[in-house]
């Protein structure tokens, strides 16, 4: 049987309306917050890499000289034995042109790098500062696809006047 | 406003409303007479209170003067207060009803005894005991003061049986006055402050009144015109009688219940008016707010409920309307949002495929770096240690390089100048890209600071 509310109850029941509705309201302005900041950190994100994008499309002539040139000048494994001993003998003829002593030459087995197949030759090196520094000049130019993958040069404790160094050159070869 | 006047043919469902509109310049005049029974009348009446409610109006009621008693008291005061006790106690004695069923409101005529120089003061609306309404407005209380009211009485009952049909419909009247009082309080200009006089009909009387300072002197209804105006002669002595002895100064005239154009020289000798002073009814100069306000208590109570509760409604839709407008702002700006994300998709996607190429081989140019961008080569890394070397003290002892990393240990006279070469070697801005890790310099055998650092990309 239905009865009517008292004043204080009705009171009461639109407090506690008023709280539900209001902590209803909290959840949904609050959901809605969120779901407003994510949408708006997307859409950032998406325009940034929409403007690089773009970017690297204003850049199109660039990469495709750059990949055609590559493509041109990369040298192409063909004999992996014959590869190092080429690669050592070339080293030798830069360190004999720049007055610098090899030692220890050591022979690397080729290997896979990102990009690339690495022929590499491991020598020490003595000579003097300005030597040394012609000596990885002659190697190391753009076209010759040479990559010193670890260098240790110091001062030789025996004749402080000249630099030893322990240098690993690689060739990187086109890969397949 | 509206204004509705009930005949006496009410309870017969013979209904005569006159309606008319008001203004702040005024009341305008009659608008319309219905006669088509209850409902039409109710009808056209909602209407016009539904129309004028959101102007702040209402139902403003003037009873007829048959429901009222008026009555002269001279009294032996001035004070308000005093007055207030008085009138009631003085009205009992009058009345054939208990006193708590009249809605009674007086009017100070004239005050005497320190002074005859003091005016009669305005009527000013007052608030009075349950059941009863007072009005009045006093000059200063003098010894031996005397007050002229001229009081007026409505049985309650009686309003509320006459109105029981519009308050069934729910038409509560803002106000309730007399019509008589009405006219005498502002429909009877030009008379200035002099005494005036009224004719009107109520329910097929012919009433005539004489008003001084805005207050009903005399008042008396005749069953027609005809025999009013016979008895003009005797209401003009009567009205002497009653303290007007200065001549009546205008008579304002229902031209419904008088033909102006026939009667006008009848009237003008009859009461020794000049007959340019009589004329129709002014609702120009009504006032405002009826001078007398008999509305009952719990009607006004009602009627403020009533307004509460619309203010509430009003604001509840303003703050629903400014909910849903948030709530629409809201889900709008995220739709918004969401139309964007689809729409850059949809440039990525188209974007995407003249890329994959571009992107293949940039990646490419990038991972062959330290075989083709002179900027990775060792010599370039060593040009940039040599050149951060802040003087000829300062040495490089040792450099070592991998692929992406390198580290340098130099040998300097002081701590502050292998310091400074770390400083400068950070930059380097060909170096810029690479993350740098320096510890402490240390002191060697030889009173050289030793230091060493680390790059990495």
């Amino acid at each position: 049987m239905m009865t009517r509310l008292s004043q204080r109850e009705k009171i009461l029941g639109g407090a506690v309306a008023g709280i539900l509705f209001l902590f209803a309201n909290m959840l949904l302005f609050s959901s809605l917050r969120k779901e407003a900041a994510s949408l708006a950190s997307k859409v950032a994100g998406q325009r940034s890499e929409l403007a690089s994008l773009r970017e690297i499309l204003r850049e199109r002539s660039l990469w495709e000289k750059r990949g055609e040139w590559l493509r041109e000048k990369q040298p192409k494994l063909e004999n992996v034995n014959q590869a190092s001993v080429a690669l050592l003998e070339e080293i030798k003829a830069a360190a004999q042109a720049c007055e610098v002593l090899l030692e220890s030459p050591e022979l690397g087995r080729p290997e896979d790098r990102e990009a690339a197949r690495a022929v590499s030759v491991t020598v020490l090196t003595r000579g003097p500062w300005a030597g040394l520094v012609k000596f990885m000049n002659q190697l190391q130019q753009p076209g010759q696809f040479l990559v010193f993958e670890s260098v240790n040069l110091q001062i030789d404790p025996r004749n402080p006047t000249q630099m030893q160094g322990r240098f690993r050159i690689a060739r990187w070869y086109a890969r397949e | 406003m509206v204004y509705a006047t009930l005949s006496e043919a009410w309870e017969a469902a013979n209904v005569g409303l006159e309606m008319g509109k008001g203004g702040k310049a005024g009341k305008a005049g009659m608008a319309a007479s219905k006669r088509s029974g209850l409902s039409g009348a109710f009808g056209a009446l909602k209407a016009g209170l539904e129309k004028e409610s959101g102007e702040g109006g209402g139902l403003e009621v003037a009873l007829p003067a048959r429901l009222a008693v008026v009555e002269q008291f001279q009294l032996p005061s001035v004070e308000k207060e005093e007055l207030d006790g008085m009138a009631p106690l003085q009205l009992e004695k009058t009345l054939p009803y208990p006193i708590e069923e009249v809605l009674h409101a007086y009017r100070v005529i004239k005050t005497a005894g320190a002074t005859d120089a003091v005016p009669p003061a305005p009527a000013m609306a007052a608030e009075a005991p349950e059941g009863q309404n007072a009005a009045t407005a006093l000059p200063e209380a003098l010894p031996g003061a005397m007050s002229t009211l001229s009081v007026v009485a409505v049985h309650r009952p009686a309003i509320e049986a006459l109105l029981a049909p519009l308050l069934t419909q729910g038409m509560v009247p803002t106000t309730v006055s007399l019509w008589g009082d009405l006219l005498a309080a502002g429909g009877t200009d030009g008379a200035g402050a002099g005494p005036a006089c009224a004719i009107w009909g109520e329910g097929g009387e012919a009433l005539f009144a004489v008003f001084e300072g805005g207050a009903i002197i005399l008042i008396e209804a005749f069953d027609s015109v005809e025999a009013l105006f016979e008895a003009l002669p005797r209401l003009r002595i009567g009205a002497e009688l009653a303290g007007i002895h200065a001549p009546l100064a205008a008579c304002r005239v229902d031209p419904a219940v008088v033909d102006l154009s026939a009667h006008r020289p009848l009237l003008s000798r009859a009461l020794s008016i000049p007959g340019d002073a009589i004329a129709g009814f002014s609702f120009a100069t009504f006032p405002q707010r009826p001078p007398l306000d008999f509305t009952p208590p719990a009607w006004r109570q009602q009627l403020a409920q009533r307004a509460r509760k619309k203010r509430f409604i009003r604001r509840a839709i303003l703050g629903g309307a400014v909910y849903l407008g948030l709530l629409l702002l809201a889900f709008g700006g995220i739709a918004l949002r969401k139309q964007q994300s689809r729409r850059l998709d949809a440039q990525l996607a188209a974007i995407r495929p003249q890329l994959d190429s571009l992107l293949a081989q940039q990646s490419r140019w990038k991972a062959l770096g330290p075989a083709v961008d002179t900027r990775q080569f060792t010599l370039e890394l060593l040009r940039e240690v040599v050149e951060s070397l802040p003087s000829p003290e300062v040495r490089v002892t040792l450099l070592e390089q991998g692929l992406g990393q390198f580290k340098v240990e130099v040998e300097a006279p002081t701590a502050a100048a292998a310091i400074d070469f770390g400083e400068r070697l950070k930059a380097r801005e060909a170096l810029r890209d690479y993350q740098f890790e320096a510890g402490q310099p240390t002191l060697s055998g030889s009173d050289k600071a030793q230091y060493r650092l680390f790059g990495k990309l």
